[in-house]
């Protein structure tokens, strides 16, 4: 009889199935999530559980449906100081990236090696006030009762409407947001009691966005209904500064949040260095280039080699090393490169300058968003070196990253390669080439949802030493989000 | 004997095979489809003799052979801390 059992999972030891290291991966989360309930339960903490793997669990019948990082759960508003003293005391820390408006959202996020927990003692939408939402808080602490996992879960129907207001509040960033609350659908609640839920939450048109739609309406609407919800909407709006343009909100907050995580606020004392024949400064609290530098520009050199005059993007370009090599070896490239760190893209474009190359262009902003409209449908080659740690795997993230860099949350490490393969394909042209670079291990795992997205792999090497392996894909059609 | 999956073991189901995670060791386990069938007998509440003779019925093995298999899976399972007997609970 065939009775295998293997005592560990091993991602460096091929052929590991992709699924095999998912569900680890899911395993992880939902064992540090129970953990840190517990932690909470000791102090007399009730705790609702709001998403995570237990919610895959109670809704697809398995904690590994989807892969995802996010763990959150809601505890009682006048716990709120205990709750968290109790994480900090547990090991955990307050992750800096909770922003200046953490207060305002009723929420915070907590890291312990590498596992992030959002704590939230109210509940909000996008950018909607925690005060907004204190009737479905109500009613999710009303109904709710002791599952299993140890922590309370809220009835189906509360659980439906909360679900549904957090995908239309996050402007159904996920698919598997919207699918959550299909999922919920499917097991049967009193669509009565939803309709009243959801009446006194003023979210009934949140729940018949995402039952209807099953994907993101074609323009902006106001989370909660009626007169109120525009009003709610624009007045916190204007309350959250959104007004400001990011760029200057992020210029204010990076020399705060880089000080705060031990970079100074200047980044003064950083180092200098030449790195293929182009001399770098790199200020402390951005990456210093290196080998890695010089390895993804030859993968992107060898790839543009048979196109004329490429239109070149790099997303987390950090001093500029890599797209400034590039646009050295091929004058003819134009290269456009993306950095969410305001103190790298200021070095960025002090190194060109220092360059004297003229066909690079730096900009501030998350992934691709900030690349001019122009771009889309006209761009031969993405590539990137994104921040990709599993945590789950090396016990959280590397002290030395400087914080605005390490972004990932998914346990397996690639949530933001999957969120960049997905975006990149507005603005690939057809038979254009996403090169990313990831552990041997994280290609098994992420090739399928690639292939899905609509790419081929082309090409996977490793340049000899390096850890990492190089892959190209190209994007064959654009297939389903 | 009866056993079931202990609780503070963590599981998640795919095709072909099933991972398990126990958390007090903070180990990962991985059993195939066969191990797999072998967890599911127990999940219905079978005894390993009952878990057996269906086994035996699916695969048309020799039901000695099957016996010795799952005693050694059952016995892999136990020393890991994965498995414990109904009783003990």
């Amino acid at each position: 009889m065939d009775l295998q059992m293997d005592s560990q999972i091993a991602p460096e030891s091929a052929p590991t199935r992709p699924a095999t290291v998912g569900a680890a991966l899911a395993l992880w989360s939902q064992a540090r999530t129970r953990q840190a309930a517990a932690d909470l339960d000791r102090a007399r903490i009730p705790v609702l559980l709001l998403k995570g793997p237990d919610l895959q669990e109670r809704l697809y019948g398995t904690p590994a449906a989807y892969p995802s990082g996010d763990v959150d759960v809601l505890v009682p508003r006048r716990l709120r100081a205990r709750a968290q003293s109790v994480l900090v005391r547990a090991g955990f820390r307050f992750d800096p990236s909770n922003g200046l408006l953490w207060r305002m959202s009723a929420a915070a996020s907590y890291e312990r090696k590498g596992f992030f927990l959002d704590l939230h003692w109210g509940l909000h939408a996008g950018h909607l006030p925690s005060w907004c939402f204190r009737s479905l808080e109500r009613d999710l602490w009303a109904n709710a009762k002791p599952a299993a996992h140890g922590m309370l879960e809220p009835d189906l129907e509360s659980l439906i409407v909360f679900l549904a207001v957090h995908a239309a509040g996050h402007r159904f960033e996920r698919v598997e947001w919207g699918e959550n609350v299909r999922a919920a659908a499917a097991l049967h609640p009193d669509w009565r009691r939803v309709g009243k839920i959801a009446r006194r939450a003023r979210a009934v048109g949140a729940v018949r966005r995402v039952m209807r739609l099953g994907e993101a309406p074609a323009r902006e609407q106001p989370v909660l209904d009626g007169a109120y919800g525009r009003f709610v909407s624009v007045f916190s709006w204007l309350g959250r500064g959104h007004f400001v343009p990011r760029s200057l909100r992020d210029r204010l907050r990076d020399p705060i949040e880089l000080w705060r995580s031990g970079f100074g606020f200047t980044g003064r004392g950083g180092s200098k260095r030449v790195v293929g024949g182009l001399r770098f400064a790199t200020p402390r609290g951005v990456f210093r280039p290196g080998r890695l530098a010089t390895d993804l520009a030859r993968s992107v050199l060898a790839q543009a080699e048979s196109r004329t005059a490429p239109v070149l993007v790099e997303v987390g370009t950090g001093a500029g090393a890599v797209a400034l090599l590039v646009a050295k070896e091929r004058p003819d490239a134009t290269v456009h490169a993306t950095e969410l760190s305001v103190r790298a893209v200021g070095a960025a474009k002090r190194n060109l300058r220092a360059s004297g190359l003229a066909s690079v262009h730096f900009y501030e902003g998350d992934l691709l968003t900030p690349l001019p409209y122009e771009l889309q449908g006209r761009v031969d080659i993405v590539f990137s070196n994104l921040p990709t740690e599993a945590a789950a795997l090396t016990g959280g993230p590397d002290p030395r990253v400087p914080y605005r860099t390490y972004l990932g949350r998914d346990p397996d490490g690639l949530g933001l390669a999957r969120q960049l393969a997905g975006r990149a394909r507005t603005f690939l042209k057809p038979g254009g080439m996403l090169l990313l670079m990831l552990e041997p291990w994280q290609w098994d795992v992420i090739l399928p949802d690639l292939k899905r997205l609509g790419y081929a792999p082309a090409d996977l090497q490793s340049p000899e030493g390096s850890p990492f392996v190089y892959g190209s894909l190209r994007l064959l059609g654009k297939g389903p989000a | 004997m009866r056993y079931r999956v202990s609780k503070s073991v963590l599981r998640a189901s795919l095709e072909g095979e099933e991972v398990l995670l126990s958390t007090e060791t903070d180990q990962y386990h991985v059993v195939n489809a066969t191990g797999q069938a072998v967890i599911a007998e127990f999940d219905a509440g079978r005894s390993l003799e009952e878990a057996v003779e269906s086994l035996v019925a699916d695969s048309g093995k020799p039901v000695d052979r099957v016996r010795r298999d799952v005693t050694e899976f059952v016995q892999a399972l136990l020393s890991r801390g994965l498995l414990e007997t109904v009783d003990q609970a």
